[in-house]
Parts: structure tokens; sequence; C-alpha cells
């Protein structure tokens, strides 16, 4: 089958994947604040922590 | 959404997204669609009158909805300004935003791939002269990056190391390193295919931004910072360039990538450019008429 394609964002992602081993630490030195735009998309501000250890 | 098309004879998907064809074209800097919105002017796409450093869904998207994300990354809100111009504090911040997009973005179901990434100067293809990077995440992983992490895998399998810290291991130290400190080093790799391509990467084993720690997060900007400032001191003009930053894709099993960044100037001089063409394009095959070596010279001299 040297025409066939393979499904493009179909499927489990690779096996034993889970959202908790993917998430990694949240910012530190920043904090967000998501916006919707009149038109339906986000837009996420990020501004600084001052009380970051980071900073 | 856009339309995936596969290539059958390279085995790699194309994406087709008409409505780009229509994306804002060089404006005006007063019409700058990625500055803060002034007082009594027109809305941009930050209806702030300041920000920090600013995210959103690009108005003209590669992929979007169940398909993926195309998001904008404005550094600054100061229109005349670069990355390397910016104060070690805000890369160091930017390391930190691109770490939670790209751990953000890996959440969708259908990516495969998150790819944080900067196009810089009109020689590019720049259509927006604010200092702005971009995050695409895409519903398959790209190439590039198939390619680097089928010979990662491989050479784990040979070897049982990692092949981007052998490589790190042969260059520390060597005549083709610009710029490096105890965590991160920057060099004209051996095997680069633009004149003054430069690879940084981690000196310790790591695939994501997000697993970088806070001082391995410093080190990073400190070290990109330093290279951006040479390449605009190289030929005392701003360098066009490309950054691409590879990390590994989301899910388990591949651990062997080395995460690194890698950039890519078009520019052989000051004023001539090196043009992807017949063998480039049509055998990809990469000639290269600038040395590994002399290159990095000349940006360490920078």
């Amino acid at each position: 089958l040297p025409l066939a394609e393979p499904a493009a964002g179909a499927g489990e992602k690779q096996a034993g994947t889970k959202p908790e081993e993917r998430a990694g630490p949240t910012p530190e030195r920043l904090r967000k604040r998501l916006v919707r735009k009149t038109d339906g998309r986000y837009l996420i501000l990020y501004q600084p922590r001052k009380d970051s250890p980071s900073r | 959404v856009s339309e995936l098309r596969w290539h059958p004879l390279l085995r790699e998907w194309v994406t087709v997204a008409p409505w780009r064809q229509a994306r804002t074209y060089h404006p005006p800097a007063e019409f700058c669609p990625l500055c803060p919105t002034r007082p009594g002017q027109p809305q941009t796409e930050v209806p702030e009158p300041d920000y920090h450093i600013a995210v959103f869904e690009n108005r003209f998207p590669s992929y979007t909805g169940d398909q993926g994300r195309a998001e904008v990354v404005c550094y600054t809100p100061v229109h005349d300004s670069s990355l390397g111009a910016q104060p070690l504090e805000r890369v160091r911040d930017l390391v930190e935003v691109w770490a939670d997009r790209t751990r953000e973005l890996a959440e969708l179901p259908s990516v495969r791939y998150v790819f944080v990434f900067e196009n810089r100067g009109e020689e590019i293809g720049v259509t927006l002269h604010h200092p702005h990077g971009q995050v695409y995440a895409y519903p398959f992983v790209p190439p590039v990056l198939e390619r680097e992490l089928a010979a990662s895998a491989e050479h784990q399998r040979r070897s049982g190391g990692c092949i981007y810290c052998e490589v790190l291991a042969a260059e520390a130290g060597g005549e083709r390193v610009v710029s490096r400190d105890d965590r991160w080093i920057a060099f004209v790799p051996s095997f680069n295919r633009w004149p003054y391509e430069v690879h940084l990467a981690p000196t310790a084993h790591a695939g994501l931004l997000g697993e970088l720690d806070d001082p391995q997060a410093w080190s990073l900007a400190a070290v990109l910072k330093d290279v951006l400032e040479r390449y605009d001191r190289l030929f005392d003009r701003p360098l066009p360039y490309v950054m691409a930053m590879h990390q590994r894709p989301p899910g388990a099993g591949f651990d062997h990538h080395h995460l690194h960044v890698e950039l890519y100037p078009p520019n052989r001089t000051a004023d001539r450019l090196k043009y992807l063409a017949g063998s480039e394009l049509g055998a990809g095959a990469f000639i290269l008429d600038v040395r590994a070596e002399d290159a990095a010279r000349e940006l360490r001299e920078a």
C-alpha cells in the first residue's frame, strides 16, 4: 500500500502516556491571565510574579 | 481547519491553509497588530494598554480547533527591538512561557508535537516586524523531528547512549564552540547546513524546556542572548535567522531525545544569502561554502 497515509492526530499518543506524566510544574516566575477576544480566540497575558524565588 | 495532504513519495504531510494568503503583510508601525492598544487607536491583537509577554491564537492559523494550534508569542510591547536585545530577566521569562505553552498544548488530544520557533527578518519572510515568535502544535510529528528521533532511537538501541550527548562531548572545549557556561553550550556543529548555523544544548540530558531546573533555565537565557547579540555584531546589522527548538514529543518512549535549539541565519556574507536551490531543494543535499570552524571563530570574535 505505497499510497496509504497514516492517520494524523488519530488514536492515542504513545502507549503509557497520561496527562499527569506530561504535565510539568506550573509557571513560577509568571502569573497568567486568560482573555477571550471578541472573535473567540484566546489571549494569555504573562505578568511577572514579584514574589517568585527565581526573580 | 487546514487540509492535510499526504506526500506518498516523501512520506510526509503537507498542510494546506489557503486563508493564510490574506494575512497581514508589512503594516506600517503605527498599525502594528502586536503592539499594545493605544488610547484612541484601533484595537490590536492585545487589547491592553501595556503587557509583559503576550500569547494569542494566530488570526491566520495553520492549525486550529481539534487539529492543533498556531500561537503568536509577543516578546515585548516595544515595537523596535529584538529577542537578543531583551534584558536577561525577560529572556528567562520567555523560557518559562515557551515551557508553559509546550506543556499546555501537548495536552490537546490530537497534538503529536509542539514546536517553538521564531522567524526573524524580511529575508526569512517575516511579515510583522514586532519582536515575536510562534508555537505550532502539530497533529503529527514533523519530518525533521521524525528523522532526528529515528536517529537517536537507533543510536540508543545500538550503544545504549544519547547521540546528542556524544556530539556535545566531542564539541565541548573545541574550536567550534561559540559560547558556553557550565550548563549550556552553543556551537557551530561540524555537520552544519547553514554557514552560521548554531546549536545550543544543555550539557545534562533533558528532553523538554519544562524539565530544566532554575539554574539551567537561566543558563539557556544567558547563552541564547549572548549568541543572538553576537549574530547582530557579526556583520554590524540585525542578522535574520530561524530559531527552532527541538524538544521531545509528548508521550512516553522519547527519552532518548536531547533538547536543543537550532539557529539558521540565511546569510553567507554581510549582504549575500545562501539560497536553497537545486541541490538542497531538489535533492536534499546541502552544499556549504563556509567551514564550521571558521564560522565559529568569527562568531567568537564578534
